[in-house]
């Protein structure tokens, strides 16, 4: 299983990696939108971790991006906007999952799991 | 003349309750948030570690937070961190404020814009904060250590849509 | 109640059944008619046996009695006289008998055919059996020895040797051809003594017919009664369906009346929308209540909630209920992010202005045919339930704020806070008498001139009730006096003032005035303190204030400012003692060294650095102290810090600075008229308002306070790098006198 973290801060995305690593993902990390649709055309993950509030992309626009290239993607949000319409956008562009920070390792562990019940 | 209002209790309220949260969720340890003051020009709250997020909608300003080596360094074991750099740690004391802001949404609605954060080192004493709004600081306890949530925010009766380039300039540059 | 969907069928016949039956059926008449086709072929079989068993009965019947007539016919011969015509017939009878016999016995032994006993040809088979031919040629044998006689004595009928030889030849032939004749039919078995053989087969056939015949009726019958059982079980079931359909229906209209009682009493609104979002089918009558809207059939749903939401939340909610009919997003996903879960309404209210209520919305998929047709929802009404949480938590903050009050309280003695409440009240009062005064239109200059000195008036109030505060370290009220002397300063430093701009003001009093009221209830619920166990709110590692010692007060409300500006400092007062003096000169004396204590540690003492660095002990020293040289009736005391000391040029530049005087006075003032300048208001020797500094008015308010307000005197001497003392004395009868600047400079030492 491929697996992509988005997200400016490195303790986050050091700490999701941490979380979900067990050797049989691989897993690449990017830090804004523009470098993760680059990172994502040469790695083309299944999964994607996504932050919203990050410099040169946000999150959402991202989400798109990469729906449009694969749209079998699963896409997990992860943001800090705790704001009913943000989590209703992100469903709306197409996110499988959306998660607020800050999130214990546990449910992170069943949203990811999650993305794949139908 | 913009007709401006310093912000409400309620307001301090929101982010009390969100730095609360935010330790109680992500450490083991609750956080003591001591009563706020209003920063005079003698107090030196910029400690080792600090972030700013700029914000512009309902509320304009800027929210500070900032921390000593030691409460940090601690805080990113809870992030699964042993072997940290200072990088790490200006990117957790970054991850705090961004948290505590963006949470803030839940109540002060989508109209409450947060920027990404700006870190940076040192407890510079040249930090310039904003002439026409109060800081208030929020003193953060724990364990042991002692923080600060700075908020430099006033109402906007009328929502102004764009950011307000002064103020960001005033502050950053 | 059974499911009226799984009512009985009657039995189907089954086909197999049928076919079986049918085949049966067919079997046994198939049998039946082989048996009738058997017996009549054995009948026949054995009716032409039996006729050929005749037939040769009859001939071997018949040879006995040829061979008696030609015996016979010889006899004649024998016996007839020589000439006799008759002869000749005899012997042509004679010769046709012979040849009769003849072909009849060769027709027995071969078959064939031969004339019959009725004169026609008939045919017959060879007698095969055993006896038979055994006797047929012992027949033929008598006969062939009998046979040439015969035709000798035909051929020559007057012959009589030939006549009496074939006599004697035909009497043994006779007998030996009649016995075997005999034997022959007997073996025959004659007519009605068929083949046994043939018999049996016969039977069993017949009675093989027999049972078939019954059986065919039984199978018959068997058809018959399945076929009445099925139509009678096919009645009885149309019967049961009836009843059932009937029952089900009553069923269904009871049911149905359940559904309609569970609509029309249910609590919350249920109902199901389209993928045009129009309310469709059944509703329940919550839902009127709930939207405030009658007979809601085929209304869009959007537009209802456009009328209850802000325009945010309706922009929302209608992607949300996009996304809910959107088949490719996961229902479970799209739950999750209900952003009407909890949800503010607003209705508007006929009297005018608007009802605020609060609304949860559930929302459950609905999928045919793997499309989403149609979505459920339920609606309830949770504004109690929010108010309620909402009126909690209010009252726990309250709580909490009331318990903070009493916690930032508890380390203070109950005198000391009915002083505080005393004073607090006292300054309330001289705000609202400045502000009453104001005239809050817009004006001119002069006008304003009046509005910046009421807000100095409210601004010193409020001041002094920060400083009461800050000393007994009850911190809310600094943090609400703070706010409050921010206001009025943000409103100092604009052009112009309106009398909106005061709002603020009035606002700031009214909420302070309220957060007194608190207290004071607070106050009287714990009446029967006194004396209260030191429990400082915030972590002060200096030693606990004395109830009721004011110089206690003192040090620590200097060790306070010393640990947040980072000097050392130390309170010296022996002897100092207010007792006997009354409680507003107390008050004041109080207030006095605070604003003093406070002055000194700002303006006044070195940091430990410096101060080491010119020989000064690290530790600064305040002393307060009651003189005993007061001329009069009067109280004394003076006030002492070993700082940086006054020094009149800087006094010069700075007075010149905040122009309170003009820079051609200054020139020419002494340095004890220069050093009276520090009580002017508007001086301040700090470039930026602190929290405890004043905002340039601290020594004004001394003044004010001791000269103008208890007719006392003042004095203050200083050594530039050395110290600064001030020295007060105050009448204990008031006596208002009328001192112009009521300063009294001493000598310099």
């Amino acid at each position: 299983m491929r697996l992509l973290i988005v997200d400016d801060s490195n303790i986050i995305r050091r700490s999701i990696q941490r979380e979900i690593a067990d050797g049989n993902h691989e897993i690449r990390m990017a830090g804004d939108g523009i470098e993760a649709l680059r990172v994502f055309d040469e790695f083309k993950p299944d999964i994607v971790t996504m932050d919203i509030t990050m410099p040169n992309m946000d999150g959402l626009s991202c989400v798109e991006a990469i729906l449009t290239r694969n749209a079998q993607t699963r896409i997990l949000v992860i943001s800090a906007l705790a704001d009913k319409g943000t989590a209703v956008e992100a469903v709306k562009r197409g996110a499988q999952g959306f998660l607020l920070k800050p999130f214990t390792s546990e449910t992170l562990a069943t949203e990811i799991s999650e993305l794949f019940i139908d | 003349m913009t007709d401006t209002r310093t912000i409400h209790e309620d307001d301090l309220k929101i982010f009390v309750r969100g730095t609360e949260y935010f330790f109680q969720q992500v450490t083991s340890t609750r956080a003591e948030v001591s009563t706020p003051f209003i920063r005079e020009a003698s107090d030196r709250v910029i400690d080792d570690f600090s972030a700013v997020i700029g914000i512009s909608g309902v509320q304009r300003g800027c929210v500070y937070y900032t921390a000593p080596r030691e409460m940090v360094r601690e805080l990113v074991t809870h992030y699964g961190e042993t072997d940290p750099s200072d990088d790490l740690y200006a990117d957790c004391v970054g991850e705090i404020a961004n948290t505590i802001s963006g949470n803030a949404r839940e109540f002060l609605g989508p109209g409450f814009m947060i920027s990404v954060p700006v870190v940076f080192r040192g407890r510079a004493e040249d930090v310039r904060f904003p002439q026409d709004v109060p800081a208030f600081v929020i003193p953060i306890s724990w364990n042991g250590h002692r923080s600060s949530l700075i908020l430099c925010l006033k109402r906007d009766d009328k929502e102004q849509p764009s950011f307000d380039r002064e103020l960001f300039k005033e502050v950053f540059e | 109640m059974s499911d009226p969907a799984s009512v009985e069928s009657p039995q189907k016949p089954n086909p197999r059944d049928a076919v079986g039956l049918t085949l049966i059926l067919l079997l046994e008449v198939f049998i039946f008619m082989g048996a009738v086709f058997g017996i009549a072929l054995t009948d026949a079989i054995e009716s032409k046996a039996t006729a050929e068993t005749l037939t040769a009965s009859k001939l071997v019947s018949r040879e006995s009695a040829l061979v008696e007539r030609v015996g016979a016919d010889l006899a004649k011969l024998q016996a007839a006289p020589k000439k006799d015509p008759a002869r000749a017939t005899i012997a042509s009878d004679l010769g046709t008998t012979a040849n009769l016999f003849a072909t009849t016995l060769t027709a027995l032994k071969n078959g064939g055919q031969v004339e019959g006993p009725g004169g026609s040809q008939v045919q017959v088979h060879a007698l095969t059996s055993p006896v038979a031919v055994q006797n047929l040629q012992q027949a033929q044998t008598y006969w062939s020895s009998l046979a040439p006689l015969v035709t000798n004595v035909v051929n020559a009928p007057a012959d009589k040797g030939a006549i009496v030889a074939a006599v004697d030849q035909s009497d043994a032939a006779k007998s030996g051809i009649g016995d075997a004749m005999n034997a022959t039919l007997a073996d025959i078995g004659g007519p009605g003594a068929g083949d046994s053989r043939n018999i049996t087969l016969r039977n069993w056939l017949f009675r093989l017919a027999i049972v078939m015949v019954l059986a065919l009726i039984i199978t018959l019958f068997r058809r018959v009664s399945r076929s009445r059982r099925q139509l009678e079980s096919y009645a009885k079931s149309l019967e049961n369906r009836t009843e059932e359909a009937i029952d089900a229906s009553r069923q269904l209209a009871e049911a149905k009346a359940g559904t309609d009682r569970i609509m029309e009493t249910v609590d919350r609104g249920l109902f199901l929308i389209g993928p045009d979002l129009r309310i469709q089918g059944q509703y329940s009558r919550e839902l009127e209540r709930i939207f405030r809207t009658p007979e809601l059939d085929g209304y869009n749903l959007l537009n209802v909630l456009q009328r209850l939401l802000t325009e945010r939340m309706f922009e929302i909610s209608r992607e949300y209920l996009g996304l809910l009919f959107d088949k490719k997003k996961k229902e479970r996903t799209v739950l999750r992010v209900n952003p009407l879960a909890e949800v503010e309404v607003h209705f508007a209210n006929p009297a005018g202005g608007f009802d605020t209520k609060f609304l949860n919305f559930t929302f459950r998929r609905i999928i045919d045919n793997d499309e989403v047709s149609r979505v459920f929802v339920a609606v309830s009404d949770i504004t109690d339930r929010v108010r309620l949480e909402r009126q909690l938590r209010e009252s726990e903050s309250r709580k909490e704020r009331q318990f903070e009050f009493l916690l930032g309280v508890l380390h203070v003695d109950a005198k000391s806070l009915d002083d505080f409440l005393k004073t607090a009240n006292e300054q309330i009062a001289v705000m609202n008498d400045a502000l009453r005064a104001s005239d809050f239109a817009s004006s001119t200059d002069g006008r304003m001139d009046l509005l910046r000195k009421r807000l100095d008036v409210v601004y010193r109030a409020v001041h002094t009730v920060k400083g009461n505060a800050a000393m007994l370290q009850l911190s809310y009220f600094i943090r609400v006096c703070d706010g409050f002397e921010g206001k009025i300063v943000q409103l100092r430093d604009r052009r112009a003032l309106g009398g909106d701009d005061f709002l603020s003001i009035v606002m700031a009093q009214a909420e302070l005035r309220q957060d007194l009221e608190e207290l004071q209830e607070l106050r009287e619920r714990f009446v029967g303190l006194g004396r209260m166990p030191v429990a400082a709110r915030e972590v002060l590692a200096h030693k606990a204030a004395e109830a009721g010692d004011l110089i206690g007060s003192i040090s620590s409300f200097a060790s306070q400012i010393g640990d947040r500006l980072r000097k050392e400092v130390r309170v010296e007062a022996a002897g100092f003692d207010t007792d006997g003096l009354n409680d507003e000169v107390q008050r004041t004396i109080k207030d006095v060294l605070i604003q003093l204590t406070r002055n000194s540690l700002i303006h006044g003492i070195e940091p430990p650095q410096l101060r080491e660095a010119i020989g000064k002990p690290r530790v600064a020293t305040l002393t307060v102290r009651q003189l005993t040289n007061a001329p009069g009736n009067a109280f004394s005391f003076s006030f002492r810090d070993d700082g940086r000391g006054l020094d009149p040029s800087h006094i010069r530049e700075r007075a010149v600075a905040k122009q309170i005087v003009s820079p051609q006075i200054a020139a020419t003032m002494t340095d004890e008229q220069l050093v009276a300048l520090i009580f002017r208001p508007g001086f301040s020797t700090l470039d930026e308002p602190t929290a405890d500094g004043g905002r340039g008015i601290g020594m004004n308010v001394i003044k004010e306070a001791i000269v103008d307000k208890l007719g006392g005197r003042l004095g203050l001497n200083s050594e530039p790098g050395k110290f600064t003392e001030f020295s007060f004395s105050i009448p204990l009868e008031r006596k208002l006198k009328a001192v112009a600047n009521g300063v009294a400079t001493l000598a310099r030492t």
